[in-house]
C-alpha cells in the first residue's frame, strides 16, 4: 500500500485525512519526515501562497495542528521552521518584485517597506524564541535596504532572505542547546527558493557504515562536514536530512558538537553543515541510533585541525 | 412457545460452558514432558496429553484432547490452548486452538517441561506477514522498500489491528478502538509459527488515548523485517485491565 509522493500541502491534507487508522497517520508522517513537508513548502513558495502557509501556522486549526503535532514537539517545531521559512522566502519574492522607484525607506510603513518588515517578523519569527517589537524592525528593515544596497542594485530573493536572516542573527543570543542555528535557517530558505546551497569554506568527507534494517546489511555513506563562514557555532544537517532523524541520533548529534566546545575547537562565528549519502544513490529514509557521534566527533576534530 | 425453546436450551449451552470452565481448570493442574503424558479426570469432563518424540529426536508432537461425558456438548472451537514453560519461566511458547471435536494437536514443541492453560474466548486467528503471490514472482529491491499492510477486527468489530512492514523494514503492530468501554484494556498478543504453532513473540499492549480524541491504541514495533520473516498467525485478545495475567 504505497503512498504517493506528497508534493503540495492540498495532497498533504488529502493523504491525512484519508488515513484513518493511527497507523496510516503514521505512515503519512514519514512520507512528509522524507522531504513531504519541504517539497509542500517549496510548491507553495513558488506559488507565494502564503494564505496556506500561515493556515498550517495557525494555533486554532485543530486538524492542521493534530498533523504539526503528530510526531511530538521536536518534530512540531521542525515543521513551523519550515512553514515560517517559506514564509520568510515568499516575503522576499514580494519585495524583489517591487519598482525601485517606489521603494523609499524615509516612509515606514509604506506598503513596499511593510513588505520588507514582513520579511523580517517572517525571518525572526522563524529563528527568535521572542518577539520583537515593530519598532526596532523599521530599524532593521532600513539597515537591510543598506546592506543590499537596493534599491540601487538588483539582488535576488535569496539573496534578499539570507542577507534578512544575517542581519537577525546580529540580534539574536547565541543559540541555547536544541535550539536551531541561524545557519540552518539561511539553507532551509535557500533550498526553499531554489537557490544554490551556501558555499562552505572547506569541507571533509568520511566514509561509514550505515545499517539497511529493511535488508540487514551495511550501506556504504559518505559522511561531509562543511565548515561554513557567518555561523554561530551550530552544527546541522542539510535540511533534507532534518525530520529523519531520532532522538538519539539528534543526541548524538548534540554530544558531537558539545565535544568540540570542550575541547576547544570550535572556531568563533562558524557553524559546521553535515550531509550523509549513500554510494549505491539510493536516499536515506531514516537515521536511528546514537553511533554516528563517534563519527561526528572525528571529522569535527580533523575539520578544525586542518585549519 | 419461543421462550420456554429459549429456556429450553439455556441449560445445554450453560453445561457446555460449565464443561469448558472445568476443562479449564483440569488443564492448569496438569504438567507433561517428552517421558511423560497427562490425564485428568473431573466430574464433566477428561483430558488426555499424549506426547509423542518426532523423527529429529528433538522436538516431539503433542495431542490434546477434552472429552466431555455423557455426549455434553460443548462449543471447543478455535478456543487458544497456551503452552507454557514449567519451572517459572514466563511466556508462551506455543499456542493452537481447539477444533470442534475438543483436539489439538502441537506438531512440534522442544523437548521440555510444560503446562497449559486454555482460554474461555474463541481466538480469532489471522494469517499475517505472508509473501504475496505477486511480490514472489519477481520482487526486485525497490518493491521491498513499499509499505505491506494486513488489516484486520476483533471484537465484534470494535477493534481494529494493522501489522505493517514500513518503509525502513520496520515491523509494527497496532490495535485501535473506538468503543470507550473499551479505553485501557490490555491486548495480549502472540505471532505463531502456522506450522509448529510455537510462538515466534509475544506481548502486551494496553489501549491508550491517542492524539484524536475517542481513540484509544495501543502500538509497538515487534522488530525489523529481516528478524520477522513470516507467515504468522496473529492470535489476540482484548481483556479488561488487571486480568491480562
Amino acid at each position: 500500500m504505497p503512498l504517493g509522493q506528497i508534493e503540495t500541502f492540498s495532497e498533504l491534507a488529502a493523504e491525512w485525512h484519508g488515513a484513518e487508522r493511527e497507523s496510516d497517520k503514521r505512515a503519512v508522517w514519514r512520507v512528509l519526515a522524507r522531504g513531504g513537508w519541504l517539497r509542500a513548502c517549496r510548491d507553495a513558495v513558488q506559488r507565494g501562497d502564503r494564505a496556506t502557509l500561515e493556515a498550517w501556522l495557525d494555533k486554532g486549526d485543530a486538524t492542521k495542528q493534530d498533523l504539526v503535532q503528530f510526531h511530538g514537539e521536536e518534530a512540531a517545531r521542525m515543521v513551523r521552521t519550515h512553514l515560517r521559512c517559506s514564509l520568510a522566502a515568499c516575503w522576499a519574492q514580494e519585495v524583489v518584485l517591487l519598482e525601485p522607484s517606489e521603494v523609499t525607506v524615509a516612509a515606514p510603513r509604506a506598503p513596499d517597506v511593510s513588505a520588507v518588515l514582513e520579511l523580517l517578523r517572517a525571518a525572526w519569527e522563524a529563528v527568535a524564541s521572542q518577539s520583537d517589537t515593530a519598532q526596532s524592525l523599521d530599524v532593521l528593515a532600513q539597515e537591510l535596504f543598506r546592506a543590499a544596497r537596493w534599491p540601487g542594485a538588483r539582488v535576488t530573493a535569496a539573496a534578499l532572505a539570507d542577507l534578512a536572516f544575517c542581519l537577525l542573527a546580529q540580534h539574536r543570543p547565541a543559540p541555547l542547546s536544541g535550539q536551531l542555528p541561524v545557519g540552518f535557517f539561511r539553507d532551509l530558505t535557500q533550498e526553499l527558493l531554489g537557490g544554490p546551497p551556501r558555499k562552505a569554506e572547506r569541507d571533509l568527507s568520511l566514509t561509514v557504515l550505515l545499517v539497511d534494517r529493511a535488508r540487514n546489511e551495511g550501506v556504504v555513506a559518505t559522511l561531509t562536514l562543511e565548515l561554513m563562514p557567518d555561523g554561530s557555532e551550530g552544527f546541522y544537517p542539510i535540511p533534507e536530512l532534518a525530520l529523519i532523524r531520532d532522538t538519539d541520533f539528534r543526541q548524538a548529534q548534540d554530544d558531537a558538537r558539545a565535544y568540540g566546545e570542550g575541547v576547544g575547537l570550535w572556531q568563533k562565528g562558524r557553524d559546521v553543515r553535515w550531509r550523509l549519502q549513500r554510494r549505491d544513490g539510493k536516499p536515506i529514509i531514516n537515521l536511528t541510533g546514537p553511533s554516528i557521534g563517534a563519527t561526528f566527533a572525528l571529522g569535527l576534530v580533523k575539520l578544525f585541525a586542518e585549519e | 412457545m419461543l421462550k420456554n425453546k429459549t429456556t429450553e436450551e439455556q441449560p445445554g449451552a450453560q453445561r457446555g460452558r460449565q464443561v469448558i470452565e472445568e476443562a479449564a481448570w483440569l488443564l492448569r493442574q496438569m504438567r507433561f514432558s517428552q517421558h511423560r503424558g497427562a490425564y485428568a479426570e473431573g466430574q464433566q469432563v477428561a483430558i488426555s496429553i499424549d506426547p509423542r518424540w518426532n523423527t529429529d529426536n528433538e522436538t516431539m508432537q503433542v495431542l490434546i484432547t477434552c472429552y466431555a461425558f455423557a455426549h455434553r456438548r460443548a462449543d471447543w472451537a478455535k478456543l487458544p490452548m497456551h503452552i507454557l514453560p514449567e519451572g517459572g519461566r514466563a511466556g508462551v511458547c506455543a499456542i493452537a486452538c481447539l477444533n470442534a471435536r475438543g483436539q489439538v494437536v502441537i506438531p512440534r514443541l522442544p523437548a521440555g517441561e510444560y503446562r497449559l492453560s486454555l482460554r474461555l474466548k474463541p481466538a480469532r486467528v489471522e494469517p499475517v506477514l505472508y509473501r504475496q503471490p505477486e511480490s514472489l514472482a519477481a520482487q526486485g529491491e525497490d518493491a521491498s522498500d513499499e509499505r505491506r499492510v494486513w488489516r484486520g477486527e476483533g471484537e465484534g468489530g470494535a477493534v481494529t489491528w494493522t501489522i505493517e512492514e514500513t518503509e525502513e523494514g520496520d515491523v509494527q503492530i497496532a490495535f485501535e478502538t473506538s468503543e470507550e468501554k473499551l479505553a485501557g484494556h490490555v491486548v495480549p498478543f502472540s505471532l505463531v509459527d502456522p506450522d509448529s504453532k510455537r510462538v515466534h513473540y509475544s506481548r502486551q499492549l494496553t489501549l491508550e488515548p491517542t492524539r484524536t480524541p475517542g481513540k484509544w491504541e495501543g502500538w509497538c514495533s515487534v522488530g525489523s523485517r529481516t528478524e520477522m520473516q513470516g507467515p504468522y498467525e496473529l492470535v489476540f485478545e482484548v481483556v479488561p485491565p488487571g486480568e491480562a495475567d
